[in-house]
């Protein structure tokens, strides 16, 4: 019983000094990818019987464009799958009318392209240049449905950081009572080091990004069909700050189906948001990217 | 060996091979002083050198807590606690419960889950939490240890699965994994005490290991390196106050430390830590505080290492590598370091300053004077003060069955690290007079402070007994065997001098010695017969019943028996012992008898003045001595007279054996 003193001394001891967990040692990841700097988003995949423009070539994710009954888009669209770099510049304009959608067995497939240049004397131009109108067309089974309009442009090469006009100078009475004018700069030219186009990747091991490109940046990474040529979107990373690399931690490349083939969309986009027609559905969005595709197989 | 050659030998040792070693950094004296394997004498940081654990009393308790300094350091962390046990006297447990011995590492990860606050990190964990030791001492300067430490690694991965909500919705869902392993590694330590001063130890580190499975391949990585180690110490103490320790591991790690008590009870530390893998070469210094009180003691110490590039709490992950991590408690990843401890000594924890550092037996037992022994000293034990106070020590011999108690000794001031000689005097019973031939048996020597009831150190040694007739050839040792109070002898005499009783009454008063030597003497004429000794390893004599009952005996047992009888009627006596030079086989006793005449009376003895002796009586006064050859005594008192004083001047006058000493006179009584 002489003892119980002594270890109650020990133990208060024990306790009373003893009550905190040791500090961890922090490991920070490399420079080049700061901790938690790169933003991951899950690409949901919204109601794909609505005709969208796949992300390699619009540099939008399909939920973005179905947010928008607008899209007014100058892009410079560069594959590279490891056997050449084909780059393609080009302008369109498509302003689908919610109140007439295009429905089949229940299903809305698209909406109605709204000819916003009726009169040839006044046309819809981007930077100067008269955008050609083609018939909007919505893929039905095996067969293309023309459902009103859309505008194109192609360019030879778009410069960057150079400003292009959208000039609307005949609105039309229905979506918009006023003529429609925006302003878009284009982003600085985008070049992806890494991954190269045709590489073989690991999906254990992390995953070094690098590219050539200011400004704000996303990449998405998206399954790829080399039948059909069709992309589905995966995941989207958006660093915090455009550093021109970023690491894909192994974790995050678990994630992906267990598809062979991928693409990599790099987008450097400048983008507004506006309200065109008298409705909140009405909603336009005016863009101009670099979008860069590597095309790349997962082992 | 020499210590030149010791240290050598580390030093070699230490550059030799590149594996993993082990820092006790689990105590504050450990860490205060580096260098701690070789001065491990408690359960203090005994993963060091689990063989020191012979040094604990009893039960030994301690518990230790400590925080980080600087940044990245947070509050006091308990570290854990020991307790340890001796028993059987020369064995002794230990187990150590340390779940502050660990180092938590979190991977921030470069990504985040948009709009989830999921965790992205990658949290590794490595901890000590357990470690058992035995330990046994061979010898009072050889002990063994073995000791078992478990070590856990936990990897908490962050893992995800994409979740389809709706059919167009998808979410990100966290499948969160956790691994976990154990290893159980198994060390032998040895330490030596070469000298008093001196400690060495040896540890083999990781030799057997056992490793459960839990953790993929693909963490492999992340795990520590586990290989064996081997790791020499040594500790040196110049002089009390002051200790010094080396240490060197095979995995190119050393340190040095010094503690010094200014003080009794107060300790000052610091040591230096080497590391020959990574520069700089000094890593680390070391400061530590120790004192005690009671059974109660308190250590604190600081480490400050001398490169705080990755010490901040946050290293990039270029510079983290997880091989570089030997030991939990001292990595390139580890801050600055207080510690503070509190050690409880429980149990039969009695300081034991006084130690023994060897028992000498002078010389044998023989049973006849066994009464000597209570005064003359049988043998002597060397003891040393290892304590920081001059202590009063006394020392004390017990053999079994022989002795009624432990005889002690008189105490003796021992200064500290001093080391005394201490008598030892034993008090035999009358039992050791019944040992019939020589004997050979255990003798326990203790040594302990006089204040204290309980000993602080025992030994054993060998002490002979001889046989109970054994004699050791000195007139001195033969007093020993003469017995005039024995029934026997006095029964023998009286009944003499009964019939002698008539004639005795006619002779003059102050010739009444002289005459009852005379009619003792002549009562055995005829009776006698001069018969030599067995053959025995020693001298044989037999005590006086004896030869009266036997009626034979040699010179020294004639000897022994007419100077027992002459005692027992108030007859003084003394014994002649010639020792003629060269010539020791010629060696002879007789007898002298006193005959109480003063010598103005010596015509009343013998005209001839050559046939008696003058010498002192025990009164002081100068009286006549007559000379008697006793082996003549069967032919009569006078003849035995005749040969005697004839002995006596040949070798006394003529021969100067006297002046020269090779004879002596020894009085009986």
């Amino acid at each position: 019983m002489k003892k119980l003193p002594v270890i109650f001394a020990c133990l208060l001891f024990a306790c009373q000094f003893g009550c905190q967990k040791p500090s961890p040692l922090t490991v920070e990841p490399p420079a080049d990818a700061p901790a938690g700097a790169l933003e991951v988003t899950v690409v949901s995949n919204p109601d794909t019987n609505i005709a969208v423009s796949p992300v390699d070539s619009s540099g939008l994710l399909p939920g973005d464009q179905t947010q928008y009954s607008g899209l007014f888009l100058v892009n410079t669209v560069k594959y590279d799958n490891g056997h050449g770099l084909l780059s393609v510049a080009y302008a369109s304009a498509y302003f689908g009318d919610r109140k007439r959608p295009f429905v089949v067995n229940g299903k809305t497939l698209g909406y109605w392209g709204v000819d916003i240049m009726p009169m040839t004397t006044l046309p819809l131009k981007v930077g100067g240049i008269v955008m050609t109108r083609v018939p909007f067309k919505i893929h039905v089974g095996t067969r293309d449905t023309t459902f009103g309009y859309m505008y194109r442009a192609v360019f030879a090469s778009l410069q960057p950081k150079s400003s292009f006009d959208w000039d609307d100078q005949q609105p039309d009475p229905i979506m918009s009572p006023t003529a429609f004018h925006d302003t878009v700069q284009t982003p600085e030219d985008l070049r992806v080091l890494a991954p190269a186009g045709g590489s073989v990747l690991s999906r254990t091991k992390a995953l070094q990004l690098r590219w050539v490109g200011g400004g704000p940046i996303r990449i998405v990474i998206s399954t790829y069909n080399v039948l059909t040529g069709k992309t589905r979107p995966v995941l989207q990373l958006k660093p915090d700050v455009n550093t021109g690399s970023a690491v894909i931690d192994p974790s995050l490349l678990a994630l992906l189906p267990l598809a062979r083939n991928y693409v990599f969309t790099f987008v450097i986009a400048n983008r507004s948001d506006r309200l065109l027609g008298q409705q909140q559905q009405d909603r336009t969005l005016v863009q101009a990217a670099t979008v860069y595709n590597t095309y790349v197989q997962f082992q | 060996m020499p210590l030149s050659r010791s240290v050598v030998l580390l030093i070699l040792a230490g550059m030799a091979g590149s594996t993993a070693c082990a820092q006790a950094i689990f105590a504050p004296r450990a860490s205060a002083l580096g260098a701690y394997a070789a001065l491990v004498q408690d359960v203090r940081g005994f993963t060091a050198n689990p063989a020191g654990l012979t040094g604990m009393k009893d039960w030994d308790l301690y518990t230790t807590t400590y925080t980080t300094t600087g940044p990245g350091g947070g509050g006091f962390v308990f570290s854990g606690f020991g307790i340890g046990k001796r028993f059987f006297d020369n064995h002794a447990l230990a187990l150590q419960y340390s779940p502050g011995t660990t180092l938590d590492v979190v991977q921030r990860a470069s990504f985040r889950i948009a709009g989830l606050s999921l965790a992205t990190n990658r949290q590794i964990s490595y901890i000590e939490p357990l470690a058992a030791a035995y330990a046994v001492r061979v010898t009072d300067r050889l002990a063994f240890g073995v000791q078992g430490r478990m070590q856990t690694e936990k990897i908490t991965d962050p893992q995800y699965a994409i979740q389809q909500v709706t059919d167009s919705l998808n979410a990100i869902v966290p499948l969160q994994q956790q691994y976990s392993r154990d290893t159980w590694f198994g060390d032998i330590a040895v330490s030596w005490k070469p000298a008093e001063n001196v400690s060495l130890s040896a540890l083999g580190r990781g030799l057997v290991r056992s490793t459960s499975r839990g953790i993929p391949s693909k963490f492999d990585t992340l795990a520590l390196t586990y290989t064996r180690a081997f790791e020499l110490a040594a500790g040196w103490s110049p002089a009390p106050p002051v200790l010094l320790s080396l240490q060197a591991s095979t995995a190119k790690r050393g340190a040095l430390g010094a503690e010094w008590n200014p003080v009794a009870d107060l300790s000052v530390r610091c040591g230096f830590y080497a590391d020959g893998g990574l520069p700089p070469f000094i890593d680390a210094v070391g400061f530590g505080l120790g004192y005690r009180y009671l059974f109660f003691e308190a250590d604190a110490s600081y480490v400050r290492f001398t490169n705080q590039s990755v010490r901040g709490g946050t290293v990039a992950s270029a510079s983290f590598d997880p091989s570089l991590i030997k030991d939990l408690g001292m990595n390139p990843f580890t801050g600055n370091r207080a510690s503070v401890s509190l050690r409880a000594m429980l149990g039969n924890i009695r300081e034991a300053p006084v130690r023994i550092e060897g028992v000498e037996m002078l010389g044998s037992v023989y049973p006849s004077a066994f009464q000597a022994m209570a005064y003359r000293p049988v043998g002597r034990v060397r003891v040393r003060n290892t304590s920081r106070r001059p202590v009063s020590a006394r020392a004390s011999i017990y053999v079994d069955r022989l002795m009624d108690r432990p005889s002690q000794s008189q105490p003796v001031s021992v200064q500290p690290g001093e080391s005394v000689d201490i008598p030892l005097t034993a008090v035999f019973n009358d039992r050791v007079k019944d040992v019939p031939a020589v004997t050979i048996r255990e003798a326990t020597v203790t040594v302990s402070s006089a204040s204290e009831d309980a000993y602080d150190e025992h030994a054993q040694a060998r002490v002979l007994i001889h046989g109970r007739n054994d004699w050791d050839g000195t007139p001195e040792g033969l007093r020993y065997f003469v017995t005039p109070d024995d029934p026997d002898v006095i029964r023998s005499a009286r009944a003499i001098m009964l019939a002698g009783k008539d004639s005795l009454a006619r002779v003059p008063a102050e010739l009444g010695q002289l005459r009852r030597a005379k009619l003792l003497c002549d009562a055995f004429t005829g009776g006698l017969v001069y018969v030599k000794d067995p053959r025995h390893l020693t001298e044989f004599v037999q005590y006086s019943p004896e030869t009266l009952r036997s009626r034979t005996g040699d010179c020294t047992d004639l000897t022994v028996c007419f100077s027992s009888l002459l005692n027992s009627i108030g007859i003084s006596t003394a014994f002649v012992d010639v020792v003629p030079p060269r010539m020791p086989e010629k060696a002879h006793m007789y007898l002298l008898f006193d005959t109480g005449v003063s010598p103005a009376y010596g015509d009343h003895v013998s005209s001839n003045p050559k046939r008696y002796i003058m010498r002192k009586s025990r009164s002081g006064r100068e009286t006549i001595w007559i000379p008697l050859e006793t082996t003549a005594i069967t032919h009569g008192f006078d003849r035995a007279w005749t040969d005697g004083a004839q002995e006596y001047f040949d070798s006394v006058e003529l021969g100067l054996g006297l002046a020269s000493g090779w004879v002596r006179i020894v009085d009986v009584y």
